[in-house]
């Protein structure tokens, strides 16, 4: 039914083609509907359209390509259909500028309604936002980017942030996974305050936000948003590796800025920052801005304390007479302190919302009382734009003469440098390793998450790992494994201990419990590190792997890593000092 | 192949991260938050695995002003009375501790030449400001107003 509909549209447009056609000469229109910026206006790569929401076009999809599309609108437009300049506002100005004889006889040729809110809004610039990985959840490690747009620099919290996402209500896990990654869903733009998206990243999840604002004009702006209009309520399928929330976002900054390719690649991967890198490699980026998350705030306060002990009894009792002792500025840091506290256990859901508002209240009181103390300072770590690129070749040899290879798509590793990275946030996909010259492992996905404890924040460490992998260094097993354990840090240095069962399927069928300790530190350039861990199986039979390991770089997309590792297997041990090149790229 | 790898990470899920679904727990008054609603971990590890899908997120949402009174006293400015509604807690926050983004921003939106001054007096009137713990967003917009002269 829908089919035959857009057949008849089609044919009608197509008719009307005729009607005006005789005055575009042919070959003018031919090598219009090629122009680049049309095809931007598209999201046409490979002569198709990534635009998978028929109601986005005029023609059907059978007869669509950007010749076609483009002698319906200008169709429409002869036709003198005025809901066209609300319907696809930006294909309207473009057209303004190439075939200005289309617009002569007409006394209104724009959107009255998005003028106005133009207007109303004066969009002067756009920031690029990188909210960094969820504190212990490497999973959305990737992180996520959107845009904000501002009329004024100085009130950044009222301005739109533009979101690409998928839509669903799904409760099922399971099919939110697999929905997710394999384009199950429904990825719209949308837009919502700015400081909505604080309270949603900054404050609930604790997650650090990197703003990189570009210097797109005011009139690249008013492109960027002509075709965002076009865009409203239209889908795309959402693909959590390729057609993501990072990767829509650049056909927007495309549409503002026609001169780079900010789209090309991604095939196989769009990982957030390897966009927000893109833009940066195509001059875009002006300035950065670091906004920490909560947790650092906290962090910092607690860090200029004289009595951090009374202090965090406080924040916990709220018992007014351990203060009678402290100073003023060390009362307000206490009360503070004790705010904070109260308004993150909310947003975890652990208090009610009337014993919440009645002690925020109590606090907030008592805190108006103190003075006005100097914001803590935070620390800027290392701009997530300076770390590794996510793709990673390893080459190594060892004492004993044996090769090891590595090839990991994505992401980052316990052995990579975390400059620029969430310390003890480790994801891998897909990496492949020959280890000792012959096959050693294909993990499907590794992640493991070490996330430290601290007075305030609890968080359990924990790691879940699917792979391929020799066993006793003998046979290939399939092996599942999922563990849990506590993290700490310690002057900049995270120790680590996690317990790890798991099942390997292969021959037969062998459990394993495997605990592990180590800890990393890392400096600018240099990163330390030791692993002690056991894998005790259900045949009696028990591997023990002792290393300690130093990685440094050599350049921006090299790094040598050194490991001294010790193996033993059943009763067979044995020690290799391996010298290993990363290739980053 | 994608089979496997999905029930593998159905096996994996032993693990307790939390996040998941949201919801939006507005109002006019103080306590409007994002709350996390604590869910089974299998899905928390999943969620945060397809980071960037939402259920809750429409071409602009507004949960502004919509149902909130209006202020008496205060010129009519939609930006400014929803900016307040939505923050009700930063803004209690800020003004107590005299300092911070949200306050400033309320300043710009104000128009306040002497933001200093204009936030030591907001400071020194929190009591007044936030008389009742359920006070309006409306009720605080006009309290600022009448502090500020």
């Amino acid at each position: 039914m829908i089919r035959k509909e857009w057949f008849l549209i089609t044919l009608f447009l197509l008719s009307c083609t005729n009607l005006y056609s005789f005055s575009i000469p042919k070959e003018s229109l031919e090598q219009l509907s090629n122009d680049r910026y049309w095809k931007i206006l598209l999201h046409i790569k490979n002569s198709t359209s990534e635009i998978d929401d028929p109601s986005f076009f005029l023609t059907s999809k059978e007869n669509f390509s950007a010749k076609n599309e483009l002698n319906a609108t200008i169709s429409s437009l002869a036709e003198n259909n005025d809901s066209i300049y609300c319907r696809y506002p930006a294909r309207v100005e473009w057209l303004k500028s190439k075939l200005p004889q289309l617009f002569k006889d007409k006394n209104e040729s724009s959107c009255r309604k998005l003028e106005e809110t133009l207007q109303k809004e004066k969009p002067n610039y756009v920031t690029l936002v990188f909210p960094t990985a969820y504190i212990n959840s490497p999973a959305s490690m990737f992180g996520h980017t959107f845009l904000r747009i501002d009329s004024d620099l100085r009130t950044p919290l009222i301005g739109e942030a533009i979101n690409y996402a998928a839509k669903t209500d799904e409760t099922n896990g399971f099919v939110y996974t697999y929905k997710g990654l394999f384009g199950g869903y429904k990825g719209y733009y949308s837009a919502l305050e700015y400081y909505e998206k604080i309270k949603e990243y900054s404050a609930m999840e604790q997650r650090d936000m990197w703003e990189y604002r570009l210097n797109l004009t005011p009139k690249e702006i008013r492109k960027m948003l002509y075709h965002l209009y076009e865009l409203k309520g239209i889908y795309n399928d959402y693909y959590f590796f390729t057609k993501n929330c990072s990767y829509n976002l650049l056909w927007l900054l495309q549409s503002a800025r026609e001169s780079e390719d900010l789209t090309r690649g991604f095939k196989y991967k769009a990982i957030p920052i390897d966009t927000v890198k893109r833009v940066n490699e195509a001059g875009l980026i002006e300035d950065v801005y670091y906004r920490p998350s909560k947790r650092k705030e906290m962090k910092a306060i607690v860090k200029r304390l004289k009595n951090p002990e009374i202090i965090k009894n406080f924040t916990k009792t709220y018992n007014l007479s351990l203060l009678s002792d402290l100073n003023q500025t060390s009362s307000a840091d206490a009360l503070d302190l004790a705010i904070l506290r109260l308004k993150h256990q909310r947003s975890k859901n652990k208090l009610s919302k009337k014993r919440y508002i009645k002690n925020l209240m109590k606090l907030l009181k008592i805190r108006s009382k103190l003075p006005k103390t100097k914001p803590p300072k935070i620390k800027t770590p290392q701009n997530p734009l300076l770390g590794h690129d996510s793709s990673r070749i390893l080459f190594g040899i060892s004492s004993a003469n044996e090769f090891n290879i590595e090839l990991r798509p994505a992401f980052h590793d316990m052995y990579d440098n975390e400059s620029g990275f969430i310390q003890g946030a480790y994801i891998d996909f897909f990496s492949f390793k020959i280890f000792r010259s012959r096959f050693q492992s294909f993990d499907f996905v590794n992640v493991t998450s070490l996330s430290a404890r601290d007075s305030f924040f609890k968080p359990l460490s924990w790691s879940a790992k699917i792979s391929l992998q020799r066993v006793h260094a003998k046979d290939i097993y399939m092996n599942f494994a999922a563990g849990v354990g506590l993290s700490y840090d310690f002057y900049g240095m995270l120790f680590y201990m996690l317990l790890s069962p798991g099942v390997n399927i292969g021959k037969n069928t062998l459990f394993d419990i495997s605990p592990s300790v180590g800890f990393v530190k890392n400096f600018d350039e240099v990163k330390f590190g030791f692993r002690y861990m056991s894998r005790y199986f259900t045949d009696g039979v028990s591997e023990h792997t002792t290393e300690l390991f130093m990685t440094f770089d050599a350049s921006e997309s090299v790094a040598i890593n050194l490991k001294l590792q010790d193996d033993k297997i059943g009763g067979d041990s044995t020690t290799r000092a391996v010298c290993a090149l990363f290739y980053y790229f | 192949m994608r089979k496997i790898l999905l029930t593998a990470l159905a096996l994996t899920t032993i693990v307790t991260t939390a996040q998941a679904e949201r919801n939006l727990n507005t109002g006019c008054g103080l306590g409007s938050m994002i709350i996390e609603n604590q869910n089974t971990v299998a899905k928390q590890f999943v969620a945060a695995f397809t980071n960037g899908i939402s259920g809750n997120q429409t071409f602009g949402i507004t949960t502004g002003t919509l149902g909130c009174d209006k202020p008496e006293l205060f010129v009519q400015n939609e930006k400014v009375e929803k900016f307040v509604a939505d923050n009700m807690d930063n803004l209690a926050t800020d003004i107590a501790a005299g300092q911070g983004e949200t306050l400033d921003t309320l300043a710009t939106l104000l128009n306040v030449k002497n933001k200093e001054a204009f936030e030591a007096k907001l400071k020194d009137n929190f009591d007044s400001i936030y008389a009742t713990e359920d006070v309006t967003s409306a009720e605080v917009i006009d309290a600022i107003i009448t502090v500020a002269g």
